[in-house]
């Protein structure tokens, strides 16, 4: 049925661990870095595979989901509907803090906006309600103050030491 | 996840982490400014800080006040423990504090980030984010009987303004003219070298209320009295054609998204309606909710008070006196109950939104 040069584009990426990945063209072009990857190679080949150095296989595998679903979404005038909402919550409701971390860093780095918003908003959700050693473990911050410095910027921020925590 | 690799959050761009701390509340960025010189530098950048003040400005925080003196009784002059705690928009608890106070504790909300308390005729700016409290200089002596102030933040010079009415007897018995002193706050100012800016105009009325009215009956003199705080001028504005009044249960005022509103509830059918003032030039009121009461759960139409704190997200935040908040959803017309917070008939509510705006003594 389709007509030559309209039939459904296949898009390979290749991850850091080796895997190939295999794409509808719509889903991978929600991927700054691949999209811009075909604009500077408008010659490139069909079967060309994108080398995807910085992420892994299984964070991929959860942003491709998280994409495909999208663009359908917006295929279908959904967008901004309860079954989105419903869709990003169930999404992200078994993930792990170190699964969410693994999403965010290959999200930038693929630099998609959508999802990068929704794993900003999320994760600050997350941590929101938790106490600082939570959020200081969740981002691995290592103290470099000096004992004297910690102490004089915490007199500082006094305020933030009294009252209740409750995690 | 299997693998034991570390994840190297450092690889995430500045802007990204930037933007979820913005969504943090203010004492979880305080203690990590105390964690690190990066991000000491990070979480004290201006770029950061205006992200958090716009983020902070979409959000609300609730903060309530539990006391046992009574507002109506002026000679309660008992020594009583005043119980704050705060909470966010789930109903956590952000924190709790508690001090003794003689007499009766008003709050005065900014709809911003700070709240003016006062206690016995002596003002303070509180910023329950910071959990920072500062005695404000004298205020003047005032005969009557509430607290007749209003605290304002104005957005183009990021200051506060508290507003103060106070009468002065005349010669005459039972004359009074009404004075008005200003001071404004600004963000790391020291407080205690502020002072009162007296208004050189008398305020207009002679009746001592933002709100005036005659009697209980709406007459056609109802007027609200308004006062620029960017000016400094006072302005009158007429009452929308309300029609009818709960004894016991007063019209009040209420700012909700940047407009003046006003709410009357009826008894019968038990509805509290808003107005809004669409247009403050060509002063057009807009009955723009009509709230049923009846679905509200726990109502009871001799006990309840119905009060609106605010308006978030399509949501009226509503304070009905039980022991939860209620949130009325003006497109569908349900009420969204709040988590259980133990709230007693009088408890002190208000809102406010999470700043870094600080209060030095």
């Amino acid at each position: 049925m389709s007509k030559l040069g309209q039939a459904k584009r296949i898009i390979f990426l290749k991850t850091a661990d080796g895997q190939l990945f295999e794409v509808d063209e719509p889903v991978a072009m929600e991927f700054e870095i691949v999209k811009s990857f075909f604009d500077e190679n408008e010659d490139a080949a069909d079967d060309t595979v994108v080398p995807l150095p910085n992420v892994s296989a299984e964070p991929l595998a959860g942003i491709i989901e998280f994409c495909k679903a999208h663009v359908e979404f917006r295929a279908n005038g959904a967008a901004g509907k309860d079954e989105v909402k419903k869709f990003n919550a169930e999404y992200i409701k078994e993930k792990s803090n170190e699964q969410l971390k693994e999403l965010i860093l290959a999200a930038n780095y693929l630099n998609i906006k959508e999802m990068l918003d929704f794993l900003t908003e999320t994760i600050a959700n997350r941590l929101k309600n938790k106490s600082v050693e939570y959020v200081r473990a969740f981002f691995g911050i290592e103290n470099d103050f000096t004992p004297q410095e910690e102490e004089a910027v915490r007199k500082e921020y006094e305020w933030a030491f009294e009252g209740v925590d409750e995690d | 996840m299997s693998k034991l690799r570390k994840i190297e959050m450092a690889k995430l761009p500045l802007e990204i982490k930037s933007n979820i701390f913005s969504r943090l509340p203010v004492k979880i960025i305080g203690k990590c400014r105390c964690v690190s010189k990066d991000w000491l530098g990070i979480l004290t950048d201006p770029y950061f800080l205006q992200l958090h003040l716009e983020r902070a400005q979409k959000d609300r925080q609730f903060l309530f006040l539990d006391q046992s003196a009574d507002h109506d009784d002026k000679e309660d002059n008992r020594r009583q423990v005043a119980r704050f705690f705060t909470t966010n928009m789930e109903g956590v608890m952000q924190f709790r504090a508690r001090g003794l106070v003689v007499g009766y504790m008003y709050m005065i909300p900014s709809g911003h980030g700070l709240v003016c308390l006062v206690n016995r005729g002596i003002f303070y700016a509180f910023n329950p984010s910071m959990k920072k409290i500062a005695r404000l200089p004298k205020a003047q002596p005032s005969t009557c009987g509430g607290v007749d102030a209003g605290f304002g933040y104005i957005q183009s010079t990021k200051e506060y303004k508290l507003v103060h009415l106070y009468n002065i007897k005349n010669e005459e018995a039972l004359e009074y003219t009404i004075k008005c002193e200003i001071m404004n706050l600004s963000d790391g100012g020291v407080v205690s070298s502020n002072s009162w800016k007296q208004l050189e105009n008398e305020c207009p009325v002679m009746k001592f209320y933002w709100m005036v009215w005659e009697g209980c009956n709406p007459t056609e003199n109802q007027l609200i009295v308004s006062l620029d705080l960017e000016t400094e001028t006072f302005g009158f504005i007429p009452h929308p054609h309300v029609t009818s009044y709960v004894e016991g249960n007063d019209m009040f005022l209420v700012e909700l998204q940047g407009q003046l509103c006003l709410v009357d509830t009826f008894a019968y059918p038990p509805v509290t309606n808003v107005w809004i003032l669409k247009d403050p030039v060509k002063k057009i009121w807009v009955k723009e909710y009509t709230i049923d009461l009846t679905k509200l759960e726990g109502f009871d139409d001799e006990l309840t008070q119905i009060f609106i704190l605010g308006y978030l997200n399509g949501e009226l935040t509503i304070n009905s006196q039980q022991e939860r908040l209620d949130f009325y959803n003006v497109g569908s017309r349900f009420f969204r109950k709040g988590p259980n917070l133990n709230l007693r008939r009088d408890t002190g509510i208000c809102i406010y939104t999470e700043t870094f705006f600080s209060l030095k003594d």
